[in-house]
């Protein structure tokens, strides 16, 4: 007897802007500088700090106020 | 803007954080032109072929992935754009939050240019159409065929006007391009490079414009409704007498509450136009309630004078209640005028 998996719901390329960012760079593209996503990191890490999130969305148009 | 005590900044009221774009179990797409086949778009490998096929399968909060097409030489794609996806597309209102975002291969400087967008061979439609709420556009390149018929439609266009079908509020527009949008209808009487109609709310950063007879047009939702950003951008001409440029930033009928428009540069001399009904660099009509005008800088000696900002402003037009900060001329601060 054959164990059959069917994977169900969609599908996941990173929880976090900068997961997917690195995932995106693994596959040979680049969707944003080095620049923003060093602050991508840094921000998702003070989000977690302050309420926990894992799963966030950062527009590079926020990330380029950070300085 | 006010700050976190972590330095997490705001930015326009508009917090820093989740909310926008994906969430928790949204899905990321992908498209690339080269695949030998559409797959079904859910991994690098199996993307789809076409901008069209990525939009019909996500929903709101997803986000797209275009790859490059193959660059080329066309002489209308200076300064050198990338193969377009001749696609004119919608994202309807069910796709709030949809996030689009170019992608370049790697080690390729400019990223910008290297997904571009071009309408189909109906010059009225425009290159890309949204109706969904709080939508995100980054690295994405638009032109129009330089030689081909009139793009009336504009390029990247907002729609509003309808609850819960027409909403195209509130997105942002960061390091796009937008090239010869030269569209002659549409509200305010252009089809700008990035326009709205009845919205509220956009906000453009980082982008460069280049010889667009209308730059960005903004008309919100109401007078009571509408702000606008525009930030850091770059608004250049493909001759040295901007012949071709009408109105870089212009908010018209049904103004916006609040407008921000700050550190950009305008790279050509005044507008000349022929036939163009603003010929400024920044027209906000009197509609306008609130807004600053500030730390923007015009470009070259404009045959020896100093362009001036306010009620009757040679190069900036805006009502009393819009505040001027220091903008630049000729490198000296520029004069207001107040009629």
């Amino acid at each position: 007897m054959s164990l059959q998996i069917i994977i169900r719901g969609k599908t996941n390329f990173g929880k976090t802007r900068s997961e997917q960012e690195k995932n995106l760079r693994k596959e040979g593209y680049i969707g944003m500088s080095d620049e923003n996503l060093s602050k991508c990191e840094w921000v998702e890490k003070k989000l977690k700090e302050i309420n926990g999130s894992q799963n966030s969305f950062l527009r590079q148009a926020d990330l380029s106020e950070i300085k | 803007m006010s700050t976190f005590p972590d330095m997490v900044k705001h930015l326009g009221g508009v917090p820093v954080g989740t909310g926008y774009g994906w969430q928790d179990g949204s899905t990321s797409w992908f498209v690339d032109a080269a695949m030998g086949a559409t797959g079904d778009g859910k991994a690098p490998g199996r993307a789809f072929k076409t901008i069209t096929e990525a939009i019909a399968a996500a929903s709101a909060h997803d986000v797209i992935y275009i790859a490059p097409k193959a660059w080329t030489s066309l002489p209308y794609s200076y300064p050198g754009l990338n193969t377009a996806y001749a696609e004119s597309t919608t994202i309807a209102y069910a796709k709030a939050g949809l996030a689009i975002v170019g992608i370049a291969n790697q080690g390729i400087v400019g990223i910008p240019h290297g997904v571009v967008i071009r309408q189909t061979a109906s010059a009225t439609t425009a290159n890309m159409k949204v109706y969904a709420p709080l939508c995100v556009f980054e690295n994405l390149a638009f032109e129009n065929a330089e030689g081909a018929a009139t793009e009336t439609g504009g390029q990247l266009v907002f729609q509003g006007g309808t609850a819960l079908t027409y909403e195209g509020n509130a997105a942002t527009v960061y390091n796009c391009y937008f090239y010869y949008a030269n569209g002659t209808t549409g509200p305010g009487g252009w089809g700008g490079a990035v326009m709205t109609d009845q919205t509220w709310g956009l906000t453009v950063k980082n982008c460069y414009f280049l010889g667009c007879r209308g730059g960005i047009s903004f008309q919100s939702g109401g007078a009571t409704a509408g702000s606008l950003i525009v930030q850091n951008n770059i608004f250049a001409s493909r001759n040295p007498a901007a012949s071709e440029i009408d109105c870089d930033v212009f908010v018209y009928t049904q103004g916006a509450t609040s407008v921000l428009i700050e550190g950009n540069y305008f790279a050509h001399l005044i507008p000349t136009l022929s036939g163009g009904t603003r010929l400024r660099y920044i027209y906000l009509t009197a509609d306008v309630r609130q807004g600053l005008v500030t730390n923007n800088h015009i470009a070259g000696v404009q045959g020896g004078t100093h362009l001036t900002a306010g009620a009757t402003g040679s190069a900036f037009v805006f009502p009393a209640n819009v505040s001027q900060g220091a903008n630049y001329t000729n490198g000296a601060l520029m004069a207001e005028t107040v009629s």
